[in-house]
């Protein structure tokens, strides 16, 4: 059937045509990056602009109030802080303690070795909600609820075993010729690990650095459970500050979310390899 | 060079030296809590009364409340919802996007489509409650103007729509999220497969149906486990949104925990749900990796 045929054919061409790619690409991030394009914009908008009908997308006027508010005015500045100290001193624990894992269990094969490494992987399928539980009974008994300790302690817990993950892999495909060449040059082994094997994975380090500062800002479960007041609580707690019952302060709120969205856009535009592949570790190999 | 120190200790050693003191606190910090969970589901642990081995009085509180099949009902249709709506368009995004290469506005593009990601998840239950607000939500306004409906919608306030609000929150964080999963997969396709296809004369669709869907089947379906796993057991979204009303309307498993956890402060009855969701994970992990390694 030639008539049939001329349609498939023509089907086929714009499949095939690269413009439909833009153009289907286009239509998704439109309505995907509204959402965000909407809070940026409406964190300069004035509280009564955001109660208009119908609403309005670029402010009318533009007003730095909310901001000047969120900072001088709200307990966010302290949240922040708190967010800071909490991700980076995650940051700094899980970092550490899985490159030196992660080195040991690749490169100084043991007894054990191979099950310990696939039982890291394992434990990410245990739900850190059914976690909740025992972790609020057993910091409450020690008398670390609403501690920053508490949460850095958690998020530890959360980060680690992938982190770990990620690194084997990278020290799994390092190339032994050039451990046994420094070795045979007379490094000993801490230093073939510091002066050849880290600066040459240095990237892999990087990625799993940021994935951990990533779920850490972004982590509310047990920010949630664990804090009750400004001294420990990070940013997606303190950001109801501004959602009350029947009222929530949208331009506030906006602004609050500016921050707290701010270091992951930073990164997926500075460093997104790094996070595509501090994510994808998990799934490389099962 | 730094003076050498010798430390007469073999391989092996050196090994369990760097491995096992970061394994041992955190294997602690996962089995230790993990025991205690199920010692909890045995106990009456709630901070006024003293603590005391109640037997499977837990289980059966649990068993026969009638919160317990409504909640994994909400949570399965819920994870059901992200998931699909998550996969639907990450598969779309990542195939463009694969299909670009390396063109023109690639690297632009590959960004956008994981900025959503960005946003922290409760915080993006926040802002679609704000967009899909009947009195001042910018996507309401869209939709009166767009469709038949002269009303706006109060998502919300109806208990059969509420569930559709929290799932488009969620979804419109796990869609980049599984688009980072799927779109790596298809970027491990070696292109010349595409050329030899088009010179036998293969179409787009055959060429996605026979290339691209098998060769990134696995990134597929580990994308599916983890944006399932996710929504199964995180609350972000409906705890910024609803917390689990209107009535019931989105009592999510997490919310049911939760609410047993800190408003009843009912330890020993929260640890039997918690035993739940960790059952339920299990089990569907276990099926997905299975069907990851079935050739």
């Amino acid at each position: 059937m030639p008539e049939t045929k001329k349609i498939s054919g023509a089907f086929n061409r714009i499949l095939e045509s690269y413009i439909t790619v833009y153009v289907v690409l286009g239509a998704i991030f439109l309505v995907l990056l509204s959402p965000l394009v909407l809070m940026f914009f409406t964190a300069f908008k004035t509280p009564a602009e955001t109660e208009m009908w119908p609403p309005t997308i670029v402010p009318l006027d533009v007003d730095f109030e909310a901001f000047a508010d969120v900072i001088f005015n709200s307990k966010i500045p302290t949240a922040i802080v708190n967010s800071l100290v909490i991700s980076l001193s995650t940051v700094a624990i899980v970092v550490v303690a899985a490159t030196f894992t992660a080195y040991g269990l690749s490169r100084y094969k043991y007894r054990g070795s191979r099950v310990l490494s696939y039982s890291l992987l394992a434990t990410r399928i245990i739900p850190p909600i059914s976690l909740t539980i025992p972790f609020f009974a057993i910091f409450a008994w020690l008398g670390l609820v609403n501690k920053k300790l508490t949460l850095i302690i958690l998020n530890v817990y959360l980060n680690y075993p992938i982190v770990t993950w990620l690194l084997i892999d990278a020290f799994n495909r390092f190339p032994n010729q050039l451990i046994d060449s420094a070795r045979i040059d007379g490094a000993t082994r801490n230093q073939t690990f510091f002066y050849v094997v880290l600066p040459l994975t240095v990237t892999a380090i990087a990625a799993g650095a940021i994935i951990t500062f990533l779920f850490t800002w972004n982590e509310f479960l047990y920010a949630l459970t664990f804090t009750q007041t400004e001294a420990a609580m990070p940013l997606t707690v303190g950001i109801f500050e501004f959602v009350g019952d029947e009222v929530v302060e949208w331009t506030r709120l906006c602004a609050v979310g500016v921050f707290a969205s701010l270091p992951s856009i930073i990164f997926f535009i500075f460093a997104q390899r790094y996070v595509v592949q501090g994510l994808t570790a998990g799934a490389i190999k099962e | 060079m730094k003076k050498k120190t010798h430390i007469n200790i073999s391989d092996a050693w050196y090994g369990r030296l760097l491995s096992l003191p970061g394994i041992t606190f955190v294997f602690l910090l996962i089995v230790l809590p993990v025991i205690f969970l199920i010692v909890l589901s045995f106990l009456r642990y709630n901070f006024v009364t003293p603590v005391a081995f109640v037997g499977f009085k837990n289980f059966s509180n649990i068993f026969s409340d009638r919160l317990l099949p409504h909640a994994l009902k909400t949570t399965a249709i819920y994870t059901f919802g992200v998931t699909s709506i998550s996969l639907i368009f990450a598969l779309t995004i990542s195939y463009g996007l694969h299909r670009l290469g390396q063109r023109r506005f690639s690297t632009l593009f590959r960004t956008l489509a994981i900025l959503p990601f960005a946003v922290p998840l409760v915080l993006s239950g926040l802002i679609w409650r704000w967009l899909l607000d009947p009195a001042i939500g910018v996507m309401n306004y869209l939709f009166i103007q767009i469709t038949p409906f002269t009303e706006p919608i109060n998502i919300f306030g109806n208990s059969t729509t509420a569930l559709l609000g929290v799932i488009l929150a969620d979804a419109w964080i796990k869609i980049p999220f599984m688009t980072i999963f799927i779109l790596a997969a298809m970027d491990g396709i070696n292109q010349n497969l595409y050329e030899a296809a088009a010179i036998d004369g293969a179409t787009t669709v055959t060429k996605f149906l026979h290339i691209t869907l098998p060769l990134s089947r696995n990134g597929i379906i580990y994308g599916i486990l983890i944006t399932a796993m996710f929504s199964f057991r995180t609350i972000d979204a409906i705890w910024s949104m609803t917390r689990g009303g209107p009535g019931k309307a989105t009592y999510h498993i997490g919310i049911y925990i939760l609410d047993r956890m800190l408003s009843l402060m009912d330890l020993g009855q929260a640890a039997v749900i918690g035993i739940i969701v960790f059952v339920c994970i299990s089990c569907f992990s276990a099926a997905m990796i299975a069907w990851m390694k079935r050739d």
